[in-house]
């Protein structure tokens, strides 16, 4: 007897379907995204083209102005290293821990989650500690005389970089572990039978199918890079600033609501659009896309 | 694609894995051409046993010969052996052309000859239509062609096939076990084939070898296994068979007169008087009656059950309380059955009462 039947029909109402549920579970995500996130969100672009002094006056004012410029492209050049330095150090580091088994595993997992239970300002303000003019890195050099006058690691490039590869290690990691663990261990063995050395093996045979995990890894670090706050307002310096710090600059201390509405919606739009091609690119290179 | 396969001599190869032997010092000879199988139950050693060859599982001694050469200590890339895997291990990011043009490509062979040769290959398993198709969109039995054709284009010392049919259904598991024998028997490879299904091997094989417990338990064609196991393992592995203990064996005129552990008689053409063996029967060797034959060996007994099934019939019959037979009849038409719950009367030749190793 199917819901067809007249008889089925008049005696249950309406006609079940699985996908009915999903309308009540969905309304509450939806709900509070739409006040406490899309609200919000477009009373910040609205706001970019207020004020007295016409529509698309603060957009005008950052693309005359080198300083706003330039600070996008430290912004754009600071989350792309910091992307290619999280990638070269997690991926050997992945490879290894998806190979782990048991409570290695475990253990390996609970090394990479536990700075997660930490927040990112205690562990910039750890790393601040560390880099002081009299911290511990500093001591220690002298020490040993190696150096001679304490380095400079803060308020400069160094300390921004070594903080924030730091602090997206871990999201980095995860993609990378997850793809690499879905990699069949027969394909290595095959490569390895049918004539391929183990460098020709990884270069042909892991290499391509661990590029899922890849694509995944780096749009999450350069995406969350590129907005990041903290940890540049920490140990960044002023003469290169990141766009976050700039925008943080201009709602507290210049109170230029309307420029820091155009700043961040600039970086909405840049992020949306490098996103869009990042997806095109990688799909094309057979590694799928971010989203699959 | 041409020549021979080479022939292939392990010496005392063995693997241990902490205190686990998984594989016994084993010494066997594979002839150049042959269609070598093994089967076994799983954890028996025939899956080390293949890792050894192919080079990926080292072994803790012992060694193997290919035409003449110790491989043991060279790795898996060096030795030019063909591989089939059980889920196939076709690379998933590469075409059907890519994945056979491979291992052409790792021993840098032009560009123009890998083409060739993989036009051939696909020619051979008939796949051509295929080739710029990624495995994924491919059947189940056109993968394994494709895995087929990959391990042999280039004319490896040998093909080892790790179960490779296992994954296919019945029916296109019996299609292809006859492709992969004519396969093998165009290339004239020597292959090894690992198998827990002993029809399959039966169906394909020069020689089985089954293994049990880490060590080869009887090597021979699959009628010298069916028809002379040596042991009760190989016996009730290989087919049914009917397994009797023996109380004790004294000489008769004509072999032996075994008394079996439920009180029967049983005539025996052959004169082992050896302990610690049994008595092994095949299905096929019994005849059903309804009146007492004259034969050498006739039990009365119950019909429990009977069976029709396409090609034969099946009885299993109640001789004594816990102690059941298998008989089996080609069902040819207008055939009487007997009804379950009948008296019959069960009888074969001495020849067929089988002396077996019961360990």
């Amino acid at each position: 007897m199917t819901s067809r039947d007249p008889a089925m029909r008049q005696a249950t109402g309406r006609i079940w379907s699985p996908a009915r549920g999903y309308f009540v579970i969905l309304s509450l995500p939806v709900i509070f995204l739409a006040v406490f996130f899309i609200w919000p969100l477009a009373g910040v672009i609205l706001r970019s083209f207020g004020g007295d002094e016409g529509i698309f006056f603060q957009y005008l004012t950052v693309f005359e102005r080198d300083s706003y410029l330039k600070v996008l492209g430290y912004t754009l050049q600071v989350a792309t290293t910091v992307t290619v330095l999280c990638l070269l150090i997690a991926y050997p580091v992945a490879a290894l821990v998806a190979r782990l088994q048991g409570s290695w595993l475990q253990l390996a997992f609970a090394l990479i989650l536990v700075p997660f239970w930490t927040s990112t300002v205690i562990r910039t303000y750890a790393w601040m500690v560390l880099f002081q003019r009299k911290g511990v890195i500093n001591d220690a050099l002298l020490n040993f005389g190696v150096i001679d006058a304490p380095l400079r690691f803060m308020h400069n490039n160094i300390g921004v970089h070594i903080g924030m590869v730091h602090i997206m290690l871990p999201f980095m990691l995860l993609p990378l572990i997850s793809a690499f663990r879905n990699i069949d261990p027969s394909y290595m063995r095959a490569a390895g039978v049918l004539g391929a050395n183990p460098i020709r093996a990884f270069w042909h045979v892991y290499l391509p199918l661990s590029m899922p995990g890849v694509s995944a890894g780096v749009a999450l670090v350069f995406i969350t890079s590129l907005g990041f706050f903290i940890t540049p307002a920490l140990l960044g310096g002023a003469k290169n600033m990141m766009l976050a710090v700039l925008i943080e600059q201009q709602v507290t201390i210049t109170v230029n609501w309307e420029l820091a509405s155009a700043l961040a919606s600039i970086l909405l739009i840049v992020t949306a659009c490098l996103y869009v091609v990042y997806d095109r690119v990688s799909r094309r290179a057979g590694g799928g896309g971010v989203l699959d | 694609m041409s020549g021979q396969g080479a022939k292939i001599e392990y010496v005392d190869i063995s693997k241990r894995y902490g205190a686990v032997e998984a594989l016994r010092p084993t010494s066997l000879t594979i002839e150049a051409g042959e269609f070598f199988s093994i089967i076994g139950p799983s954890g028996s050693g025939k899956t080390t046993l293949l890792g050894v060859t192919a080079g990926y599982v080292p072994p803790t001694s012992g060694q193997i010969i290919i035409d003449g050469r110790n491989v043991v200590g060279e790795p898996p890339f060096q030795r030019n052996i063909g591989m089939v895997f059980q889920n196939y291990a076709l690379f998933p990011h590469m075409t059907v052309a890519e994945n056979i043009g491979f291992p052409l490509r790792m021993r840098k062979t032009p560009r123009a000859e890998i083409a060739e040769r993989v036009k051939k290959m696909l020619a051979l398993v008939q796949l051509e239509e295929m080739a710029s198709r990624k495995p994924g969109q491919l059947s189940g039995g056109q993968q394994q062609r494709i895995a087929l054709a990959r391990a042999a284009v280039y004319d490896p010392l040998m093909l080892l096939m790790d179960e490779p049919l296992s994954a296919l259904d019945k029916n296109l598991r019996e299609a292809m076990q006859d492709e992969v024998k004519q396969f093998q028997t165009v290339l004239g490879s020597t292959v090894l084939y690992v198998t827990h299904d002993q029809a399959e091997a039966a169906a394909m094989s020069d020689r089985i070898a089954i293994m049990n417990h880490g060590r080869i338990v009887q090597i021979g064609s699959p009628r010298d296994l069916y028809e002379h196991p040596v042991a009760r393992f190989v016996a009730s592995f290989l087919g049914e068979a009917n397994i009797f203990d023996i109380e004790s064996v004294t000489p008769h005129a004509s072999g032996s007169m075994i008394a079996t552990h439920h009180g029967f008689s049983l005539v025996c053409a052959a004169s082992g008087s050896h302990d610690g063996q049994c008595v092994c029967v095949r299905p096929e060797a019994v005849a059903l009656s309804a009146s007492r034959p004259e034969h050498d060996n006739v039990l009365e007994g119950k019909v429990v059950d009977a069976t029709y099934t396409a090609g034969s019939l099946r009885y299993r019959v109640e001789l004594a309380p816990d102690c059941i037979i298998t008989q089996r009849t080609p069902s040819v038409r207008g055939i009487e059955m007997f009804d379950t719950g009948a008296t019959v009367f069960a009888s074969w030749r001495a020849e067929d009462t089988l002396l077996v190793d019961d360990d």
